[in-house]
């Protein structure tokens, strides 16, 4: 009758593999086309990792962390092409002011609960765009900034997908490893109390006000850092794609069907959803663009009906059972 | 230990507790009693911090600690359990005590043996792994007051902690309760197990719609005509 804690798949085991994996490509491949979905993937699982940190171990869905995403990429960029300077120290400055704005949407979040606080962050993303769209003396409007391409380090610009694939890797360690800090330490436990349950949380001395904030502002940091990245390697700033919806939801997405609120979810999410994009786009070709969101959103049905926790403890859960009863 | 001075909470038109005083000293086991809906629970969270009173002061341990959030109040050393449990769910019982733990101490190792030791005082320890929401009912009682005891509380207020156990599990229960006054514990309990109460307690307080009416001894108040009439009724005097 009682059942058993349930076997997840523990040890960085996997993420190891897969780190390694990625290095591999990086120094050995000479595949343009696949380094460059290394990167692609590295840099979307680092997102979804920082994503986790609000949604998955604060428990805050948020559907706006593009906001956030393109206020790290239009503070380094605007940096960069108005006052010349590097977009490392962009990058850092982008995320210190997306962390800022991050105390911000955590203060609403103890107000909002629940499907309240996502739509307030949908709001806020949208308010962002459409500032970033209109303001055309300072971002350059819809048409978007091209970035400077001077190579050097100084400049985060490099020719070679080498360097790129480095600092993906670098950045998506660095997050992954927030994570399994937070899997085990106090805070990462007061986060858990308060997600199962608040009030319980705070009978039992939780300051949960403080842990949203900090949570909130911490994954807006670390998301922040991703969009400076984006941009530097795409070579382009698009408000309609940094500050996008649909960016909001691929981040959230690809968390949720790795599994919220464990280290290497995220991570394993972002592997299956961006192959998933790619296969999907060379495949069905452009003239049915659109389609691989119609993908996207079976698929979301189905983690959230079948492995309502994710892939990451789904699957094991899955694996036991039919090892258990073995079909004759 | 702790004091309650003229304590009154409306809800809207209506007056759930109604100038409520009285005090309890450290070290004792005072039981709160009253029929369904006489206002217990919303004592309990007014005490605890979940409400706001209307009127009146609380002070613990000569501190006023009225309007204080939850979380003060638990980190002052007054911890509570819920009549409802509210189990961390989908963690395992050692992490909801741990949780708990996390309060009184900062470090890991020392949570983990703190947590340890709550979870044998409790008897839980055999499950500790067991998912909170696969626990039965008398398990998450337990589970309740393990995971208070894990902020190394002063005072304890206990919400029918007893409700729905099955003898073995009650005596078990009162043993703890006894085991935890020895330790040096206050505690404040609502029950509605009278058998507990008179066994268990030093004084005991009669609620009856939002008012105090009897405080005194177990056996002075369930001599109390008051009492009989509102809530333990004719048989059980006779009984």
């Amino acid at each position: 009758m009682i059942r058993r804690y349930p076997n997840e798949l523990r040890g960085h085991l996997w993420p190891g593999i897969l780190f390694l994996g990625a290095l591999i490509v990086a120094t050995a491949s000479s595949n343009l086309f696949l380094q460059d979905a290394v990167i692609v993937i590295l840099l979307w699982a680092a997102i979804a990792s920082a994503w986790n940190i609000s949604g998955g171990f604060a428990g805050q869905l948020s559907l706006g962390h593009a906001a956030f995403f393109g206020l790290g990429a239009y503070t380094s960029t605007l940096m960069n092409v108005h006052l010349g300077l590097s977009p490392w120290v962009g990058m850092l400055c982008g995320a210190v002011l997306a962390a800022v704005v991050g105390v911000f949407i955590g203060l609403a979040s103890t107000r909002l609960r629940g499907p309240y606080f996502a739509m307030a962050t949908i709001a806020f993303a949208a308010a962002l765009q459409v500032v970033a769209g209109r303001w055309y003396s300072l971002t350059g409007g819809n048409e978007g900034i091209p970035i400077p391409f001077k190579v050097g380090f100084e400049n985060f610009m490099f020719s070679s997908k080498f360097s790129w694939n480095i600092i993906a890797l670098v950045y998506v360690i660095a997050v992954y490893s927030i994570a399994v800090w937070i899997e085990h330490s106090r805070f990462g436990f007061q986060l858990a109390g308060m997600r199962e349950n608040e009030s319980a949380a705070e009978a039992l001395g939780i300051h949960t006000r403080w842990l949203k904030i900090a949570a909130i502002s911490l994954s807006a940091f670390m998301t922040a850092l991703g969009g400076t990245f984006y941009v530097q390697y795409a070579g382009f700033l698009d408000p309609g794609y940094v500050l996008s919806f649909s960016l909001s939801i691929k981040f959230a997405l690809m968390c949720i069907i790795g599994g919220m609120a464990t280290p290497f979810g995220p991570i394993l999410g972002a592997l299956l959803v961006t192959v998933l994009e790619m296969y999907l786009r060379a495949h069905l070709g452009g003239g049915s663009s659109g389609l691989y969101l119609i993908v996207y959103g079976v698929l979301l049905i189905l983690v959230v009906r079948l492995m309502p926790e994710g892939l990451i403890i789904g699957v094991p859960k899955l694996w036991q059972r039919m090892r258990a009863s073995p079909v004759a | 230990m702790l004091d309650v001075r003229n304590v009154t909470k409306r809800f809207g038109g209506l007056i759930a507790v109604e100038s409520v005083s009285f005090s309890v000293t450290a070290g004792q086991i005072v039981g709160l009693i009253g029929p369904n809906g006489a206002g217990k629970t919303t004592l309990f969270n007014l005490i605890a911090g979940a409400l706001q009173p209307n009127e009146g002061r609380i002070a613990f341990s000569g501190k006023d600690i009225t309007g204080w959030a939850p979380h003060g109040i638990c980190r002052m050393g007054l911890a509570r359990t819920f009549q409802i449990t509210k189990p961390f769910r989908r963690l395992s019982v050692l992490k909801n005590v741990m949780i708990g733990a996390f309060t009184s101490v900062h470090e890991r190792c020392r949570a983990t043996e703190l947590t340890m030791g709550i979870l044998n005082e409790t008897g839980l320890t055999a499950w500790r792994d067991t998912l909170a929401s696969s626990l039965p009912v008398g398990l998450r009682k337990r589970l309740e007051i393990a995971r208070a005891l894990a902020t190394k509380p002063r005072m304890l207020l206990l919400d029918e902690v007893m409700n729905g156990l099955n003898p073995t599990e009650l005596r078990e229960m009162m043993h703890l309760i006894r085991r935890l006054q020895a330790s040096g514990l206050t505690i404040l309990l609502i029950e509605h197990v009278m058998k507990a109460v008179m066994e268990l307690c030093h004084s005991v307080m009669v609620l009856h719609h939002g008012q105090l009416i009897v405080t005194g001894s177990p056996a002075e108040v369930c001599a109390d005509r008051r009492v009989i009439e509102v809530y333990l009724g004719e048989e059980y005097l006779l009984g």
